[in-house]
């Protein structure tokens, strides 16, 4: 696996951050420390391992399907001046 | 149709679970209408607020089973969320949760005309929000979005590439439309399916044409993207695996925009939501629940009634349809009931895109129509235009009968055939030409008839009767 | 106590030590019954935590007006206990640090040595605790440490409860399945009762613990005496530590023997793997948690240009910080096709073995205990220097039992001391903790 600027900026791409020449070339250093120590794990064996998603057993929490409160309109819109006739403007598609 | 020449055809299904449903799949809010005001039904959870949690609402979870067990899939015994990544703007939170790693259904099938279309997976996830334009897609200079859909509940059923022509993509969805139906878990007045169909021919490389809304508009994508795929065959062009859109306006079928890079889902599990565990009683209690289902239906229909497949498809079509059907056929003979079901009452169905169940016809009202039918108090028009006004009718059979003046029409259709009894000379005049003849049957009737007869009605059904 | 008072003081008290991001101007109108001034508590709050009507920005830009349309599940349950918000405190952007430095707003300063930091990323809430005449507690958050942290370098109790003890529901999100709420206070006694009002079930939480309510107060001033303690060796002796810390911890160890107590030292078969398995899950949850702030519906936005990708990556280059940054690079890419099982998914097998390494050593010692923190509190110009791994390389201490979701308790070794003695119980044993911190902070 090859850190280099092309990684950087198309891990940048995916995570939707644009970024200038010298951070890229700053990640590119971080990436390779900071991945060099978290490569430490792949020595320990985790053959048939159960994956700890949460650090405690948890299975089937449920809601019951019953109808509860929803935002009035002040609400809705309280945090953006991004709206018209009641929808959120967002940017385009194309 | 050659070996050869037969297409690939995959589907992928987007159903929404909204019937039977009162709430979202991760939160409280009510499922939206159709006519809902634009973000009314909302709340911190389907917006994507910081700090908001899901939870997942447990009927769906069953309406999920349900589906699945009506497709013959094993229900995984295990199974989690996944968080799926990509930016949209009708993305609340930017990622989707979804079941994409760990479906909950497996391995299912749809038996249908002797074809075996199998299922490779249900699996259940949020919708996303609705975006609108102020003006054109392409015109306009930012987006408008409604969250009202945002986190309704969605079974996505994925078939194996088993089709092999456009028609017979579509009537698979038609009979898989009639299976949901029977469930009743699908609220088609405020929802729509969405559908994305994977074509490819021998030597060709897949297509996937994304987000077909309508049953007709599949089959007509399908199919203008099979001529495509084979002019490019003749002319020896190179493929490669395209995303397409449907355009249902320009009958086209068209390449999706290039995308300056592609979306990598990075994939992890939620770590918000709890591991499923499905219990085997409640598989038990659900299977339970499904009713006859249509292929079992069609099945016992053929063998009990002794009806062709045609007919029999027919009458399945809707379990409504059928339960008319059997109702009515305790009490009056089968080819008439089939007639006008098959002919009759599917016809006003269909022209105004109603269901049975969404009309005002009941089973008493049917029966006491056949009643009258058999007893030949009615000629096939008068049924005809009875049963009409019944599917939209608050009354009853005995109410509309009277209200049509059928009642004296039918003392008078008496009176007539005694009429044309005694008048078989005139009759055969009028057969051969002489339209002075039919005038004299017409008054002859009028004068018996002491009631008041139309005219023009005498005239009509004695042509009918002289045939 | 009156409201006008501890306003003052607060405001004072910012202007100093940079411990507020928002400060609670209502503090007037807040119910305050003359006749009950007494039972009223002022606490203050750490800023990933929303509260109604007081702006919230998880120590971000990204969020400098977001005004939160409800509370959090603990601050309703503070509310109802009496308890008044004085104000909101100064965290790393979005928990991302150990010394409250990657904070967007002003950093806080040691209210004990100013030209040090409060730890992180709870850093604002512990220096309050420590600096104020009126408030006794605060509400903190923790995910590989920023409790712990804080506690120990401003000299104070911090608590972080079993995961799932405390609702998450109005937590701003670092990672889901690492964070968890609990309390700072002056002494154990006032973190306890604070953590008394805000724990408990909640149906808004799938992962909030669904048992009875516990009373913790009832484990004040128990004997201790029967409790076996395990002392990582890895974690308390050498060249990781510091040889004040190292010095002073033991000293608290002998304390606790001179007092009756056993304690053993044992090797944590996984020390050294801790960090990296508790990044690694940590950055790939925060990196899709973070996704979501991307100029629309809340938090700041740019003008309306461009398609979504070039508007998306405009707004959150725009007022994302470095750290924050970094982090999100790292987490996308230790979760994309081809890195995800070297990277995500052996980190969560990892994160299984760690806590069974954890449960085997519970079933032989009550509680578990290692110094806090391995290092003092740093001067900020020591900090800048700090290569990004010497950086999370600080976390060492913590990282483990908060990977598993234990609850845990730091006491400062000595009464204004800037080092703590940290003790670990196994899932739901707060009981042990509190009982043995409170007796250690009695005896120390």
């Amino acid at each position: 696996m090859k850190i280099d600027k092309v990684l950087i900026e198309r891990v940048a791409k995916v995570a939707r951050l644009n970024l200038k020449e010298d951070e890229k070339e700053g990640f590119v250093k971080d990436f390779k420390n900071i991945l060099e120590l978290f490569s430490k794990i792949s020595k320990i064996n985790t053959d048939n391992v159960e994956l700890g998603v949460q650090p405690i057993k948890v299975e089937n929490v449920f809601r019951e399907d019953k109808i509860g409160k929803s935002l009035n309109e002040k609400e809705v819109f309280q945090n953006t001046n991004y709206k018209e006739k009641g929808f959120f403007k967002g940017p385009r598609i194309l | 149709m050659r070996e050869l020449d037969k297409a690939k055809i995959g589907l992928e299904i987007h159903l929404s679970a909204t019937k039977g449903i009162k709430t979202k799949l991760f939160c409280s809010c009510a499922l939206p209408e159709k006519e809902s005001n634009p973000n009314s039904h909302t709340c911190p959870t389907c917006l994507g607020f910081p700090g908001s949690k899901p939870v997942v609402n447990k009927k769906v979870i069953e309406l999920a089973i349900k589906l699945g067990l009506a497709l013959n899939c094993t229900i995984q015994k295990e199974n989690f969320f996944s968080r799926k990544t990509y930016f949209y703007p009708d993305m609340a939170k930017n990622y989707q949760i979804t079941q994409y790693e760990s479906p909950l259904c497996v391995n299912g099938h749809v038996r249908y005309k002797n074809k075996v279309i199998r299922i490779k997976r249900i699996h259940i996830e949020e919708d996303p929000a609705s975006i609108q334009y102020p003006k054109t897609i392409s015109d306009s200079e930012y987006c408008l979005i409604d969250y009202n859909r945002s986190g309704v509940p969605l079974c996505e059923i994925v078939t194996e590439p088993d089709l092999t022509s456009a028609e017979e993509a579509r009537e698979f969805l038609e009979y898989l439309a009639s299976i949901i139906d029977y469930l009743d878990i699908y609220d088609s007045k405020n929802f729509t399916i969405r559908v994305d169909a994977n074509v490819s021919l021998p030597g060709t490389k897949r297509t996937e044409i994304k987000n077909i809304t309508g049953f007709r508009a599949v089959e007509k994508a399908i199919g203008f993207e099979i001529i495509r795929q084979k002019g490019k065959l003749r002319r020896n062009e190179e493929f490669k695996q395209e995303t397409m859109h449907y355009d249902s306006s320009l009958n086209k079928v068209i390449p999706m925009r290039e995308k300056e890079f592609e979306e990598d889902y990075g994939y992890i599990f939620d770590p918000d939501l709890p591991k499923l565990v499905i219990d085997e009683k409640l598989i038990k209690k659900i299977k339970e629940d499904i009713p006859e289902l249509p292929g079992a239906k069609i099945n016992r229909l053929i063998k009990q009634y002794m009806i062709n497949e045609d007919t029999a498809n027919i009458l399945v079509s809707e379990k409504e349809i059928c339960d008319l059907f059997e109702e009515g056929t305790k009490k009056s003979a089968k080819d008439l009931v089939i007639r006008l079901i098959t002919i009759t009452l599917k016809k006003v169905l269909n022209y105004n895109n109603l269901k049975l169940k969404e009309t005002k016809l009941t089973t008493e009202n049917f029966i006491d129509l056949l009643k009258m039918i058999e007893k030949n108090e009615l000629t096939v028009r008068m049924s005809d235009l009875l049963l009409r006004k019944l599917i939209f009718s608050k009354k009853n059979t005995k109410e509309l009968v009277k209200e049509l003046g059928f009642t004296k029409i039918s003392n008078f259709d008496k009176i007539l055939d005694k009429i044309l009894e005694k008048n078989k000379t005139a009759i055969e005049d009028y057969k051969k030409g002489n339209s002075k003849a039919l005038h004299f049957l017409i008054g002859q009737v009028l004068k018996e008839a002491k009631d008041k007869a139309d005219a023009k009605l005498i005239e009509k059904t004695i042509l009918e009767k002289i045939k | 106590m009156k409201p006008k008072d501890v306003l003052q003081e607060a405001k004072e008290l910012n202007k100093r030590y940079n411990l507020f991001i928002t400060l609670n101007e209502n503090l007037f109108n807040e119910k305050a019954s003359p006749k009950n001034e007494e039972k009223i508590n002022f606490i203050s709050v750490k800023d990933n935590i929303c509260t109604k009507g007081l702006r919230t920005t998880a120590g971000s830009k990204i969020l400098e007006d977001y005004n939160p349309v409800f509370d959090a599940t603990v601050i309703e349950k503070s509310k109802k206990a009496k308890y008044i918000v004085v104000g909101k405190t100064g965290m790393d952007e979005f928990g991302f640090g150990s010394f409250s430095m990657n904070c967007a707003y002003e950093v806080p300063k040691n209210p004990l040595d100013e030209t040090k930091s409060c730890g992180g990323s709870s850093g604002g809430g512990a220096g309050y605790t420590y600096a104020s005449k009126f408030s006794n507690s605060s509400i903190g958050e923790s995910t590989g440490g920023s409790i712990s942290c804080p506690a120990a370098f401003c000299a104070v109790v911090g608590i972080t409860p079993t995961y799932g003890l405390v609702s998450r529901y109005g937590l701003i999100d670092y990672a889901n399945s690492l964070d968890k709420i609990g309390t700072f206070g002056k002494n154990v006694k006032e973190a306890v009762n604070l953590l008394n009002s805000i724990s408990g079930y909640d149906e808004k939480d799938s992962t909030s613990i669904n048992k009875e309510k516990e009373n913790y107060e009832k484990y004040l001033g128990k004997d201790v005496k029967k409790l076996k303690i395990g002392v990582i060796k890895e974690y308390s002796n050498g060249e990781g530590i510091n040889f004040e810390v190292e010095k002073e911890f033991w000293e608290g160890v002998k304390k606790l023997e001179s007092n009756g107590l056993k304690y053993k030292e044992i090797s944590f078969r996984l020390s050294d793997l801790v960090l990296p398995c508790y990044y690694i899950i940590a950055m790939c949850e925060a990196s899709t948690n973070l996704a979501k702030f991307s100029g629309i519906r809340y938090g700041m936005a740019k003008e309306l240009k461009g398609n979504f990708n070039e508007y998306f990556s405009s707004v959150r280059e725009s007022y994302f910080g470095k750290e924050t940054k970094k982090r999100i690079l790292l987490g996308t890419f230790m979760r994309m096709a081809g890195y995800r099982d070297a990277y995500y998914i052996k980190a969560l097998k990892l994160r299984s073995l760690i806590t069974q390494e954890y449960k085997k050593l519970f079933k032989e010692f009550d509680v578990l205990l290692t110094p806090t923190m391995p290092i003092l509190p740093p001067k900020f110009a020591e900090i800048e220097k700090l290569s990004t791994v010497e950086n999370y390389m600080c976390d060492i201490l913590t990282t483990g039992p908060n990977l598993s979701g234990l609850p845990m308790i730091s006491v400062p070794v000595k009464k204004d001391r800037t080092v703590g003695m940290h003790f670990i119980a196994d899932h739901l044993q707060e009981n042990k903790i509190i009982s043995i911190g409170d007796f250690y902070e009695r005896i120390r």
